[in-house]
This record gives C-alpha cells, sequence and structure tokens, in this order.
C-alpha cells in the first residue's frame, strides 16, 4: 500500500476514530446487557465492529482486524438470527474483554509501539461461542434459510478476503439482486480520499457482486484522491442484502458527505457495467461515453489543481494531492473563463449525447450538472462544502490559548473601562460604547466556556463498567443506577474527576455494601444500589456517590486515627464530619484485609488531592448500617467568575456574586454579642453570625465600627455569614488564577485575581468562611 | 545538579543583602525587577510578603532577610525582586540591591562551615570567591521548598 510514508496522520485519524467507536460501543453493549434487549444496540454495534474492521484493516493491525472480524460475524449472526435467545452475559464479557484489548492497542499506538499481538485467545472464544450458537441453531437454520442467512454464510466462507465479482454471480442468480449506484463525497479536509473508499469499498464487497467503482484504481492510482475530491466517489454493485441495510452500512461511512444511494435497473447496470469494467467487449456507444467520461475529467482537473496550488502557501494542504505539473501554467486570471468554457464543453457533450442511449444520457447529464456545480460552489466559496458538517475537531491547546485570551481580555477591558484617567468624568457616548463593549465580550465569554463543557455521559459510562467487572469479581448483586448524566462541567474536570470517582466506587463497592449474606444476616431488604449522581447547584457541580451499604463507624475511624497519633484535641469534640476527613489522610484505612480492589489506604488522600486540585471539596456522610455518601463539589467554572469586590483596609477581596444573598449597613444596636464575644445580627427574626474579614485575616484597619463598614449576606450549603468588610468597591468579573503552592493554603481564600489596574485581590471561597 | 545546560555553568547572580554577597544559579533565575506593589496574603510564614503580578502571572513573594532571621529593612529604589523558577513554580525574592552576574569556578567553592545557627546554614550550597570577595551561595531548591514541605504539613 501506498500509505507508508503518511502513517502519521493516518494513525491519528484511526486512533480518534476508533476512541469513539469503542466508547460508543462500551456503552452500547452494557446498556443492552441491563435492559436484557439486544436487538436495539445489535445494528449500531454490528456496524461499529465492522468500522474498526476496516479502519484496523486498512492500517494492517490484524489483531484488531480479526478480533473485530469475529465479533462482527458474531453480531450479523445475532441480528439475523431472531430465534436464537443469546446468552447476553457471555456476549457482553466476551465483548467487553474485546474492547478492552483494542483499547490497550489503541493506546499502545497512541504512545507510539506497536499494537498487541493478536489475542488469539478470545478469537478463538468468540469463534467457539458463535459456533455453539450456530450449532444450537442448527434445525431452524437449515428449514429457514433465507437471503440473509446466506448472505451470513457468503461472508463466513470468504472471510476477509476480497472476492472476484464473476465468482458469485453464479452462487447467487441475479434476479435476487438489486442494483445500486451510490454516489458521495467526502467531506472536505478528511485526508487520504483514497484510502477510506477503498476502505469503503471493501467493506461492502462481500455483500456485493459486480462491484466497481469510480476511479477504478484508488490506492494505486495517486490522481484518485483528486479525482474523488472532485467528482466525488461512485460505486455501483449488486446486492442481496436489504434496502435498509445497504443504506445503514453506507451511513456509517465516515466523513461522508452528499451520499445519494439510488437503485438501478439491472439493465442500466449491466449497461454501467460493461462500460467500466472490460473495454475488450464493450459496445460502440459504451466506447463513446468512456471517451466523453475521459475527456470530461482532465478538463476539470485543471482549475481544481490550480486552486489547490494557490492554496498552499498559506493552508495546509494534504501532502498527499498530486498537483499536475502541466496545469499550473495556466494563468490564475485567466480562471473564471476557464470555468466557463469547461461547463460550456460540458453542457455540449451533454447534448452530443443525445443519441446516446436514453438513461445513459440521463445518468451523463446529471453528472455533469453535479460536477459544474460543485465546482462553481468550490470556486466561490470552498467552505460551503463543509457546512453540511456539523462538528470539527480542535486540538485542546487552542481551546485553552483561546480561553486564556479571552481571560485577558477580560482584564483588560476593565483595565480600559475602569481606567483610572475616566474617572469623574462624564462621558455619555463612551459609556454606550463600553455597554456595547462588555455584552460582546461576556457572550464571547460564555461561547468560549460552553466549548470547553462536556457532558459528564462519559465518565459515568466507564464507571458503570467499573461497577459491572467489580460486583462480579466480589460476588455481590448491586445496583446501579445513574443520574444526570447529561450535566456538563469543564473539559478539565471531566479528565480529572474519573480517577477520584473511580477509587470512591471501588471503596464503596468493597467496603461499603455488605457481602449478599451478610446482607440477608441483617434483615435488609432492599438489593444493595449505589447511585452516582451529577447536578448543579448556585454555581457549584455536586457528584455525589451514594450506596445503601453498611456505612462508616466513626468510633473505628476514631480509634484506628487515635493509634496513629492523628488526633488533636480530645476524641469527644470531633464532629462526624471531621472523623470522617481522617479518611483523607494517606494510608490510613481500617480494612484489615488487603483486597485487589482497595484496602490498602491508598485512595481516598489521592481523592481528596484530585478534587482539591480542581478547586473542590469533598465531604463524607454516612449512616451506620445505612449506607454512606460521598459528595464532590467542584466549581462550575474554573476560569471567570462574576465577583463582588470589596475592601479591607488595603487588601481587596472579591466573592462571587452566586454566594452573595443581600448586602447593608447594620446600625449599633441591630447587633447582639454573646458573653464569648461572638457578635450577631437579627434579619427578619433570623440571628445570623457576623464575620469580620480583618479579624478574620489579620487585617490591621481603621474600619472596626460596625456603623462604619458594611455587612454582606453569603450563603453557602444552607449556611449564612455575615460578612464585615470596610466597603464595597463594585461588581466585576474576574479570571481566576491559583494561589502558588509555596503560599500556605489559607481556608477561606480560593485563589486571587488580577484587577483592571493590574491590583491582585484575593477571591474568598464561602464553603471555607462559613464552616469555619 | 546534573541537568546544566553548558552556558549557564558556573554563571551566578549575585546580590547583596545586609552587605554580604550572596549568589544563585542563573539557570533557577527568571526575571530581576525593581520593587512594586506587594499584595499581602494573611495567614502566611512573616517572611512571605505576598503576591506580586508579574506581566499577569501571579507570583508570590518572600523576603529573605526575614527568611534569614534578619531584620525587616525598609525597601528602597535598589531593593529588586529575583524571581526564580523551580520546577515551573516561581518565586520572588526580594533584596536589598542586585550585584551581577559572575563566573565563578567550581574550584574556587568550599563547602559552608559549620555555623552555631543551623537555620541559617541550611539554605547555603557553599562558599565562592569572586574577586577575593566570598559569595554565600544559596541552595535555590531549599531556600524555596522548605517552605512549601511547611505549607503541606499544615494543611488539613
Amino acid at each position: 500500500m501506498t500509505d507508508t510514508p503518511k502513517l502519521e496522520p493516518m494513525l491519528e485519524m484511526y486512533v480518534y476514530e476508533t476512541i469513539q467507536l469503542i466508547d460508543r460501543l462500551e456503552q452500547l453493549i452494557m446498556d443492552s446487557e441491563v435492559s436484557g434487549d439486544l436487538s436495539e444496540g445489535m445494528e449500531e454495534i454490528f456496524r461499529i465492529m465492522h468500522t474498526i474492521k476496516g479502519n484496523s484493516m486498512m492500517m494492517m493491525f490484524e489483531g484488531i482486524a480479526e478480533l473485530g472480524h469475529v465479533t462482527e460475524d458474531l453480531f450479523d449472526y445475532l441480528r439475523k438470527t431472531e430465534s436464537v435467545q443469546p446468552d447476553y452475559e457471555k456476549i457482553t464479557d466476551l465483548v467487553l474483554d474485546g474492547i478492552d484489548h483494542i483499547k490497550t492497542s489503541v493506546h499502545q499506538l497512541q504512545e507510539g509501539d506497536d499494537p498487541l499481538e493478536k489475542p488469539e485467545g478470545l478469537i478463538d472464544e468468540i469463534k467457539e461461542y458463535l459456533d455453539s450458537l450456530t450449532f444450537m441453531n442448527l434445525d431452524d437454520a437449515t428449514i429457514a434459510e433465507d437471503e440473509k442467512d446466506e448472505s451470513d454464510q457468503d461472508k463466513q466462507k470468504y472471510y476477509i478476503a476480497p472476492v472476484k465479482g464473476d465468482e458469485k454471480t453464479t452462487s447467487k442468480p441475479p434476479e435476487t439482486l438489486r442494483a445500486y449506484e451510490v454516489v458521495f463525497r467526502f467531506s472536505e479536509g478528511c485526508e487520504m480520499e483514497n484510502i477510506r473508499a477503498f476502505s469503503v469499498v471493501h467493506g461492502f464487497k462481500d455483500n456485493s457482486v459486480d462491484m466497481l467503482h469510480i476511479p477504478k484504481e484508488i490506492v494505486e492510482d495517486e490522481n484518485a484522491i483528486d479525482e474523488i475530491k472532485q467528482n466525488g466517489f461512485k460505486m455501483l454493485f449488486r446486492t442481496g442484502d436489504s434496502d435498509e441495510s445497504v443504506r445503514a452500512y453506507f451511513d456509517t461511512v465516515a466523513f461522508s458527505e452528499g451520499m445519494s444511494i439510488n437503485l438501478m435497473s439491472n439493465e442500466d447496470y449491466d449497461r454501467a457495467l460493461r462500460t467500466y469494467l472490460g473495454l475488450d467487449d464493450v459496445s460502440e456507444d459504451a466506447v463513446e461515453a468512456l471517451e466523453q467520461s475521459e475527456i470530461i475529467e482532465p478538463e476539470i482537473i485543471e482549475p481544481e489543481t490550480i486552486e489547490a496550488e494557490s492554496m498552499k502557501p498559506d493552508a495546509f494542504v494534504d501532502e498527499n494531492v498530486q498537483v499536475e505539473s502541466d496545469a499550473v501554467s495556466t494563468p490564475m486570471e485567466d480562471l473564471p473563463s476557464q470555468v466557463a468554457d469547461t461547463i460550456e464543453n460540458e453542457i455540449g457533450k451533454d447534448k452530443q449525447g443525445e443519441n446516446l442511449d436514453e438513461n445513459q444520457k440521463i445518468d451523463v447529464e446529471k453528472q455533469g450538472i453535479q460536477k459544474s456545480t460543485d465546482k462553481k460552489t468550490k470556486k466561490s466559496k470552498p467552505e460551503v462544502k463543509s457546512s453540511a458538517q456539523n462538528y470539527i475537531s480542535v486540538g485542546i491547546p487552542k481551546v485553552d490559548k483561546l480561553m486564556d485570551l479571552v481571560g485577558e481580555l477580560v482584564v483588560s477591558e476593565s483595565m480600559v473601562t475602569r481606567n483610572p484617567d475616566l474617572v469623574d468624568v462624564q462621558l455619555e457616548n463612551f459609556d454606550k460604547a463600553v455597554r456595547q463593549h462588555r455584552i460582546i465580550i461576556n457572550e464571547l465569554q460564555d461561547i468560549v466556556m460552553s466549548i470547553r463543557m462536556m457532558p459528564l455521559a462519559m465518565t459515568f459510562q466507564k464507571m458503570n463498567r467499573l461497577v459491572r467487572d467489580m460486583k462480579k469479581k466480589v460476588g455481590k448483586d448491586i445496583d446501579f443506577e445513574l443520574r444526570g448524566q447529561e450535566t456538563e462541567v469543564d473539559k478539565n474536570v471531566i479528565e480529572q474527576i474519573g480517577d477520584p470517582l473511580m477509587h470512591i466506587i471501588r471503596n464503596s463497592i468493597d467496603h461499603g455494601i455488605e457481602s449478599n449474606d451478610l446482607r440477608e444476616e441483617r434483615g435488609k431488604k432492599e438489593r444493595a444500589k449505589i447511585v452516582l449522581e451529577a447536578k448543579h447547584s448556585g454555581g457549584d457541580v455536586w457528584i455525589t456517590v451514594k450506596d445503601n451499604g453498611q456505612g462508616i463507624d466513626p468510633e473505628k475511624i476514631l480509634s484506628k486515627a487515635e493509634t496513629r497519633g492523628l488526633l488533636l484535641k480530645p476524641k469527644e469534640e470531633y464532629s462526624d464530619r471531621e472523623v470522617y476527613n481522617f479518611l483523607f489522610h494517606s494510608g490510613f484505612s481500617t480494612k484489615e484485609k488487603v483486597t485487589e480492589f482497595s484496602g490498602r489506604g491508598v485512595g481516598l488522600d489521592v481523592v481528596a488531592r484530585n478534587v482539591e486540585a480542581l478547586g473542590g471539596t469533598i465531604i463524607i456522610d454516612s449512616e451506620v448500617g445505612r449506607g454512606s455518601e460521598f459528595a464532590i463539589r467542584i466549581p462550575l467554572t474554573l476560569a471567570i467568575i462574576d465577583g463582588m469586590m470589596m475592601s479591607v483596609n488595603k487588601s481587596i477581596f472579591v466573592l462571587p456574586i452566586t454566594a452573595i444573598k443581600e448586602s447593608f449597613s447594620a446600625k449599633e444596636h441591630d447587633v447582639i454579642v454573646d458573653p464569648e464575644g461572638n457578635e450577631m445580627c437579627m434579619i427578619r427574626g433570623v440571628c445570623y453570625p457576623i464575620l469580620r474579614l480583618h479579624n478574620r485575616f489579620e487585617i490591621n484597619t481603621e474600619c472596626r465600627d460596625i456603623n462604619d463598614g458594611i455587612l454582606i449576606m453569603t450563603e453557602y450549603d444552607g449556611n449564612v455569614s455575615l460578612l464585615f468588610a470596610d466597603a464595597i468597591l463594585g461588581e466585576q468579573q474576574v479570571v481566576v488564577k491559583n494561589l502558588s503552592s509555596f503560599l500556605e493554603k489559607v481556608d477561606g481564600i480560593s485563589g486571587c485575581a488580577l484587577l483592571g489596574d493590574g491590583r491582585i485581590s484575593l477571591i474568598l471561597d464561602p464553603a471555607g468562611l462559613v464552616n469555619m | 545538579m546534573s541537568e546544566v545546560i553548558d552556558t549557564q555553568k558556573g554563571k551566578y547572580l549575585t546580590f547583596e543583602i545586609d552587605g554580604d554577597a550572596y549568589g544563585l544559579e542563573i539557570q533557577h533565575v527568571d526575571d530581576i525587577i525593581g520593587i512594586q506593589e506587594i499584595t499581602e496574603v494573611p495567614r502566611q510564614p512573616e517572611y512571605v510578603q505576598g503576591v506580586i503580578n508579574l506581566r499577569g502571572k501571579i507570583v508570590p513573594t518572600m523576603d529573605v532577610r526575614i527568611r534569614f532571621g534578619k531584620d525587616y529593612r525598609d525597601y528602597d529604589d535598589r531593593t529588586c525582586i529575583v524571581v526564580l523558577d523551580m520546577k515551573g513554580t516561581s518565586v520572588g525574592i526580594v533584596v536589598d540591591r542586585v550585584l551581577e552576574v559572575t563566573q565563578i569556578s567550581e574550584d574556587t567553592i568550599s563547602e559552608p562551615p559549620g555555623f552555631e545557627n543551623e537555620s541559617d546554614k541550611k539554605f547555603i550550597a557553599g562558599i565562592g570567591k569572586y574577586e577575593n570577595e566570598p559569595v554565600i551561595l544559596l541552595d535555590c531548591n531549599r531556600l524555596l521548598s522548605q517552605s512549601e514541605s511547611d505549607a503541606f504539613s499544615t494543611t488539613e
């Protein structure tokens, strides 16, 4: 194959596609196991396996290809033989093993290694299973040997090797076959059109007879890419497959656009076949038609190639694009007339073709029109073509850079609009412009943020798999429920939340949930259950893992902590929540027995650290005998917040607007002081504690009188505090930056932010302030 | 240090604190800026002055005088902040004044002598000699990591 020199982009594409497919496959198979019904996902699973097989063959990863092939066979059999009642668990096991193998292989490819060896054992296992199914079903199958079964057998018989059309023509009478003409093109910039086309052809070859395609030489001919790019890729074939399955197959073709699948009459097909297949036995008019197609093509190539050439310096052009040197000689200025000429030529040709066979003429005309319109759109606006494509993949670094820039834009916006030079100046028009400016920037910011937001579904699905595998190994019956999968969080969070969640869920299964016998013994009637839930609340995302297991015994932890010398105050003074926090100490494990999954005491400390790195917190709640709950709170966006600025002496603090309920200035007589010196304020009949920021952060300020400063009511998780600051300075969006790890972590401060004038403010963390 | 880049090997940035010359390996020095407004961060060790805004980057800053147990001295126009980079963490240190970048050959560097005050010694990598004047060469790693480990142990 000619693909060796361009392995890199191809490999990248392969890895990308395979990962996507595998993830989807995993989700499907897990779903079907739960619902006990494979029929829904069957078609899609089959198609995914098929695509993976095709791609892997193209990349010559035989192990994956063959694995894909046997799995495909299995599903092909299942979907066609409805009478079989398969063992879903067995199938799921097999498929999941396969998925793991492919995953590992792909991972190794990413690392630049070779994929894993061919998983002979697994392949044999799947084959065996398929055989056993076939055997079981042999009686039915022989009777109801319908068309589908036949094609299924063909498949096995011919295996991967490409099949010559003629061989099959004999095996199937042409009457039962329908002829199709399929034309499509690949979306712009998808690269390696020829290889993709090849894999499409290859993938369908087994299901069809007399297949031919234009261009004829896909892989060997270097110009094929250009040709496919311009004219699209056309396939003619006959197949015994149902209309739906043909369409389903072509639906899976990656990066395809403008797919048209047309049924042809057998006569048309025969004619077309003779035209394109053999030059030896073609009839007169067929030769004419052939000539025509050959005349048209070079003329069209000309302007196109020039375009490609002229694009080369500034745009990324596929290295594989072969530019014909003689075509380049046409100067750019002549292009429009050149195009017009070509179109005229074509129309003229079409007219000439009038004396040709009726059907064929229409065909040619269609082609001609399609070509010319395609060319026109391409000429005027190359991107029009890609408008049909809904997704582009962009590298994360680019998005990060964009985000940084928007962050800086927000800062510089306030540098301009809050410029000290402008204070006390009345500028009506300027203010208007500023408002407009701010609206646009806000919108830009929202969009950039939303780019990075992804639903948690994928991460949750992985947990699904984890639970499935684990509960089998530990032999506990556990229901696993996912809620709020659609909750969107920042991409960073997605990447980093996986490990902590995994640890927590493992813990729940291993320590939390009792064994089946023990549950019975304790008279717990309900089934063991773990609920993984995500939801939005205020400016945060909460991800909770809840189980109805045995819970955590605070006494046990306390005594363990005592023996390890972790207690800082008398035992009795520890609240349950404080006790649970001991679990986050590294090396802390109450489990006597170390299992495969957990109990080594490594884990929860890592969990805590990971969550902290995301700016989040983790809270454990538990009731002995009833179950426990791990709640992770993560700020929704990590980058830009709306904040209220307040001053304490020279220091400026920013409190997220979402945490503020109200602010007011209190009078001396509103404040109540208890015997211990704690200040409180009564508002609408409810007493709230006052938290003086200057005391909290040890700042010297003149403003100590409650009359002079201002009280800001902040709420976190149901707890309300009144913060006392010198003054409120106003509202501003700030870009959150982490405080360097060099500094000591301060409870109540979550980070810092640059203000418009270059000063630094500290961002208050309501959680840290309220839950002192 | 094994990962020394050839051209920077043996080069030291020297600066003055309390009349003594100190040196830091040039490869750890990111930037030298004049003293600027330092935003205080509450509840930090005494020697941590706060954070500065270094072209949009927020850099914690410490006063080496206090770190070394010397008295606080008002900043003047010769006071500089030397921004160090240790494994990706930037930290600024406030010094009385920056002297120059000099080459100190390895064979002139001697082991630090025993001090009565051990806390002074722990930052010192050796004593170099430049134009017959002794230069106290600081161990950048220890200068910065000490407080980090402090921070970790008190974090709950």
